[in-house]
């Protein structure tokens, strides 16, 4: 039994619920696929023994492209397909594609997005490109592309929104979950820095704690 | 990317009838590969076959994304959210994983790939129901 063919049987005992189609490849060393429906929710799995697994929320606009997120284990792409199935989360891929995709969404071209934040067109194209972004910068693009980023932490006891300082003058909202669960010290510490009006400390933590367990949604 | 796509499938139907499965596929090598040079902002990686996360490039399919399937004379290509088939006879179809048909081809001889595998299902099994119809007319579902 192959990586993926173990990812199936775990599902299948985990959500017997689900709808799961598993193709093979033509060649050897061929991409298998798994397909994973529940609940509406569609989920696109990639594996081949060279490359490591891909996973997609597949969009109307999904297209030719690959996927969204990429993990290396068994044991990885177990948890993130947890996540997935059982959260109303959807992957995310790189921010310099998402971005792309937003200001394709938005109709505007490179050209156009460039001369709005008055610099050249590769400059955008480069931005498109690169593997990692400055959170200013991104608010920039997006800004300009008639929107605004909120970035989000999540974590078991609740989920954390920071808000765009120019969307909404640098308030620091936290929306609490249901659940009953004890706040972390990371989260308590976040409390404590927004209470205390330390806006640029409490984004920072939230940077990190952003880091090391949330996603980013850009909206 | 739906400008990119649509750019796409109408420089194929425009191209076709093709009369061969290489002269199909090779025509929308070429024709993705101009669209997303000209549209895209993104260079082509000539290693993105062998990588798993998107660059936001499409690409087209390759032989690592072929799928197994019985039909002898349709060779389909799974990848993210669609597959597209390929026939012998230069047809193509493109779907997407909830099965709509976004982009349906025929060959130069005037069969679809619906053609092609009923065709197929025909010879493996002669007393099977279904015929090998052709239509005359191709373009998008």
């Amino acid at each position: 039994m192959n990586k993926i063919q173990k990812l199936k049987a775990h599902l299948d005992l985990e959500y017997p619920e689900a709808k799961l189609e598993l193709s093979a490849p033509a060649h050897k060393d061929g991409a298998w696929w798994l397909d994973v429906v529940l609940n509406g929710k569609h989920l696109v799995i990639e594996w081949s023994p060279s490359t490591k697994f891909g996973v997609t929320t597949p969009n109307s606009n999904s297209f030719a492209e690959n996927a969204d997120e990429a993990y290396s284990s068994l044991a990885e792409i177990k948890k993130r397909v947890d996540q997935l199935l059982v959260n109303d989360e959807r992957t995310s891929p790189p921010v310099a594609v998402l971005l792309a995709r937003l200001r394709e969404r938005r109709g505007i071209t490179q050209k156009q997005l460039a001369s709005k934040l008055g610099v050249r067109q590769a400059s955008i194209s480069g931005l498109e490109r690169r593997e990692d972004v400055q959170l200013s910068t991104l608010r920039k693009v997006v800004h300009a592309l008639g929107g605004c980023v909120q970035i989000y932490a999540r974590f078991p006891e609740g989920r954390f929104a920071l808000e765009d300082p120019l969307c909404k003058s640098g308030v620091v909202d936290i929306e609490d979950d249901d659940s009953e669960g004890p706040l972390s010290s990371e989260i308590e510490a976040f409390v404590q820095l927004k209470s205390c009006g330390k806006i640029e400390q409490a984004l920072n933590l939230a940077d990190r704690i952003k880091k090391n367990h949330s996603v980013i949604e850009l909206v | 990317m739906r400008e990119r796509l649509a750019r796409v499938f109408e420089a194929l139907r425009e191209a076709s009838p093709f009369a061969s499965l290489d002269e199909a596929r090779t025509t929308l090598e070429r024709i993705m590969r101009q669209v997303e040079d000209e549209l895209s902002g993104v260079p082509e990686d000539p290693d993105a076959d062998t990588k798993t996360v998107s660059d936001g490039r499409m690409y087209p399919p390759t032989d690592r994304r072929e799928l197994k399937t019985d039909c002898r004379s349709v060779r389909t290509f799974r990848q993210t959210a669609h597959r597209t088939s390929f026939g012998i006879n230069g047809a193509i179809r493109v779907e997407r994983i909830d099965g709509t048909t976004v982009l349906d081809l025929f060959g130069k001889d005037g069969r679809s790939i619906d053609d092609l595998r009923r065709e197929n299902v025909n010879e493996q099994n002669p007393k099977a129901e279904g015929t090998s119809g052709s239509r005359v007319s191709g373009g998008e579902a």
